[in-house]
């Protein structure tokens, strides 16, 4: 068998295996017989069917498709700017909603907290969410008015969205300076990172931004790969290279801003999910690079939810946490392997 | 025939690129762009690749204007291979499949990857198809490239410095290989070349430039010392020697 069709074998078995524990894990307890009762709507244990299919379910479906969003973003971005660090954040997508959900809660007054047992649940989640989307929109404008710039570099590109995150930095830090206390603390509560914030419409309309998405920049796989070998490579085999990169960002900020107002801020998956599948791959073009680093991104985001779910149990932390405390090892190991390689 | 009249580039300060270019290159025929460092040389293949809009003038082949085609049009007339920076990781085979770019829309065809081994064999390629193109020599990922380039199946070639950086061997190689295609398959192919010897032996035609300006463009036979030492500002002497023709400084 080829090393593509065993390494999307494994991802399916691991996707598989991360679905059923996901489902048997989590909110409401409950045994493997109870869930799988519960599962086929042949128990009476109701309060389990409405934790399996009203929590457990969308909360897997939005982890395995905000990850692969995350990844797939890195990908392209990593391409598109020429630079293996690109992802949503170097751009400033996240800083941004950060500072959109900020403005909702602290000017429009639209998340005013609960604190509750398990943890602070915000008033209003979908006016946060639609500030956090048109925060993470509007770095993107930024950078994409940069990007019709003539004679902008993909490395200007990059040196803006430095500026851009610092700015919504700055600005998100003046709104909180001027915060009451339960401002403060829902402003902060948003930016963690929780795939435990939506419901089913968050879920599916994630499924499908991501699918369209990703199906978007499938269509584009050879034109990435002209683009690997330079901008004159690319522009003699006919591939308009500006049109791609702004197509490119577009596509890859809506995305990235659809994952990140709805589920807040989760790092490291849109650097990690391409930089393993390009350790294994190391010929992988972009057709191939695009859908495996997508698996990668769901499976490693999946797993990192349960994870988070299970280490303080009943707690849960934000998935955020995790990604980071993880990925972050994962990554410097990544970029010490490639350098003794290369040494 | 690859029809090139009258083209004038300047940078945004007014600077003056290239100033009133015109030549002609017919099917099967190879010519060679020379000239200092600077003269413009490069510019003039991106312009005439369609990477550059030129101010004026125009760039045809067999009657049909280069530069209103679209980009990937233009691409299956005219095959550009830009200066060798850093080989990108990936398998020779999908190196010079990315050739096929301008006939791909979503997947290469079992056509394409034909042609490409096609291509590979007629190069002398095939053994080394599964390899990643950053193992090879210098020598070899140039031959990779032009492989890329035939594949494109286009009727114009233009070899931005080809044998830079590569040894004698190698030079040789690449310009016999790039003389053999162009004669076999009829292509009206440029070649930007700063060694002078190597441009006299294997190209029908000479093009010089200086500064912007076209300093001449003549058969090799018809290529004066006068004027490449005008252009270079040293003394040199084309002589025959062995019956073929050399530069000597």
């Amino acid at each position: 068998m080829r090393k593509e069709a065993v390494f999307f074998t494994v991802m399916a078995v691991l996707l598989f295996a991360a679905t059923v524990t996901g489902l048997h894990r989590g909110e409401g307890g409950g045994s493997w017989s109870d869930t799988v009762s519960a599962l086929f709507l042949s128990g009476d244990n109701k309060d389990l069917e409405y934790f399996i299919y009203y929590l457990r379910l969308p909360r897997i479906t939005a982890a395995v498709f905000t990850g692969m969003s995350l990844a797939v973003c890195g990908v392209i971005l990593q391409n598109v700017l020429n630079n293996p660090l690109a992802s949503s954040f170097t751009l400033g997508l996240s800083q941004g909603a950060a500072f959109g959900a900020a403005f909702s809660i602290i000017v429009l007054g639209a998340g005013s907290t609960q604190f509750t047992g398990s943890g602070v649940v915000l008033g209003n989640p979908g006016y946060v969410a639609a500030g956090a989307f048109a925060g993470s929109l509007a770095a993107s404008a930024v950078i994409l008015l940069f990007s019709f710039v003539r004679g902008m570099t993909p490395q200007g590109l990059i040196l803006a969205g430095v500026a851009v995150s610092s700015f919504f930095g700055a600005c998100t830090m003046l709104l909180q300076y001027f915060s009451t206390d339960s401002q403060l603390a829902a402003a902060v509560f948003w930016t963690f990172g929780d795939l435990g914030k939506g419901g089913w419409t968050e879920a599916l309309t994630m499924a499908g931004v991501c699918l369209a998405g990703t199906l978007f920049v499938l269509r584009y796989s050879w034109d990435y790969n002209s683009v690997a070998w330079g901008e004159s490579y690319a522009a003699g085999l006919g591939v308009e290279v500006r049109k791609v990169r702004v197509y490119s960002l577009v596509v890859t900020a809506v995305m990235a801003a659809f994952a990140t107002a709805f589920y807040g801020v989760i790092g490291f998956i849109g650097l990690l999910a391409p930089h393993m599948v390009r350790l294994v791959f190391r010929q992988a073009g972009h057709g191939f690079l695009i859908p495996a680093a997508g698996l990668l991104g769901g499976v490693l985001l999946l797993s990192a939810d349960i994870a988070a779910q299970a280490v303080l149990y009943p707690t849960a932390l934000p998935v955020g946490v995790i990604t980071s405390f993880a990925g972050v090892p994962v990554f410097l190991g990544l970029l010490l392997r490639r350098s003794i390689k290369n040494a | 025939m690859l029809d090139v009249k009258d083209i004038s580039y300047s940078l945004k300060n007014g600077r003056k690129i290239l100033d009133g270019i015109g030549f002609s290159v017919g099917t099967g025929e190879l010519c060679a762009v020379i000239g200092p460092n600077g003269a413009g040389k490069s510019t003039l293949m991106k312009v005439i690749s369609g990477l550059i809009k030129p101010e004026s003038g125009s760039v045809g082949y067999m009657g049909s204007e280069l530069t209103l085609l679209s980009p990937r049009e233009r691409a299956k007339v005219v095959a550009y291979l830009p200066q060798v920076t850093d080989a990108v990781s990936s398998s020779v085979a999908d190196a010079v499949l990315l050739g096929r770019k301008p006939y791909i829309s979503w997947y290469p065809s079992a056509e394409d990857r034909a042609r490409v081994a096609e291509v590979a064999d007629r190069l002398g390629l095939t053994h080394m198809l599964e390899m990643n193109v950053t193992e090879l020599s210098g020598g070899e990922l140039q031959k990779v490239l032009i492989a890329r380039a035939i594949v494109q199946e286009t009727s114009v070639l233009i070899l931005d410095e080809p044998v830079n950086h590569l040894d004698v061997k190698n030079q040789i190689d690449i310009m016999e290989t790039t003389r053999q295609l162009t004669q076999k398959s009829g292509l009206s192919t440029l070649v930007v070349i700063h060694d002078l010897n190597l441009a006299l032996r294997y190209a029908d035609s000479i093009l010089l430039l200086d500064n912007g300006r076209q300093a001449d463009f003549c058969p090799c036979m018809g290529l004066k010392s006068e004027a490449v030492s005008d252009v270079y500002k040293i003394p040199m002497c084309i002589r025959e020697i062995d019956s073929r023709l050399c530069v000597v400084y």
